[in-house]
């Protein structure tokens, strides 16, 4: 199945200032989290791979 | 080829925007460059010009970076330019314009912005920031931010490019 793309259709972006102290702080917040996250995914997946069987 | 092999091909569209741009007229495409501006290209770069954004004002702005998007091999004439601050963990998008010719339905060459911000989750991945890209929006612009750049609305006016969408948009403008 194809997925239709659509393309960005902007002529700017922005111009409504930086990003305050607090807002900073609760992004920086939220992508550790998103890492944090990942990671735990990542080791989930990782545990439930199947086991080779070695034969001695 | 057989049905089967068919059916296992690649589940999505690559469109022709791929690290190019399209004259909206005759659908040909144009490889680009994106690279730090100049202040000779501050003199073109004006609101005299049409551009919305005082540039000569971001390029002062020591801690932004601000850089332009041309077809290679003709880097005099900008068609777009972007205003980015490298934070602790993410990289932050001040502005995006595309040039006065390339901006409403008269538009020259589409793709512009698209290509722009897919620099920024690629400049974020250069600098060790795993794609981290925020911007703000106009409200109601989120849902067009979503569908087309697959971005989160954090909160309030904020939105996040997060590793997972950036590499989306890596491999759609940047393919290797």
């Amino acid at each position: 199945m194809k997925n239709k793309t659509t393309e960005l259709d902007v002529d700017f972006i922005g111009g409504q200032g930086s990003l305050t102290k607090d807002e900073e702080k609760r992004i920086s917040e939220f992508l550790k989290a998103q890492k944090l996250l990942r990671a735990k995914q990542q080791i989930r997946r990782t545990r439930t791979s199947p086991r080779k069987k070695v034969v001695a | 080829m057989s049905k089967k092999q068919k059916q296992t091909g690649l589940d999505f569209v690559v469109d022709k925007l791929t690290n190019s741009i399209e004259n909206v007229v005759t659908g040909d495409s144009f490889p680009t460059d994106i690279i730090l501006i100049s202040s000779a290209d501050l003199k073109t770069t004006t609101k005299k010009n049409g551009w919305q954004f005082d540039w000569k004002d971001e390029f002062k702005q020591p801690e932004r970076d601000v850089y332009k998007l041309t077809i290679v091999n003709n880097q005099t004439i900008v068609q777009g330019l972007i205003s980015l601050e490298i934070k602790s963990d993410h990289v932050y998008m001040h502005l995006v314009e595309s040039a006065p010719f390339n901006k409403g339905k008269t538009k020259i060459y589409a793709g512009i912005p698209g290509n722009l911000v897919a620099f920024a989750c690629k400049l974020s991945f250069q600098r060790g920031h795993e794609g981290n890209v925020s911007f703000f929006s106009k409200t109601q612009l989120v849902q067009h931010y979503i569908d087309t750049l697959g971005a989160l609305h954090f909160s309030g006016r904020i939105m996040i490019i997060d590793s997972n969408a950036a590499l989306k948009l890596l491999n759609k403008y940047f393919p290797k």
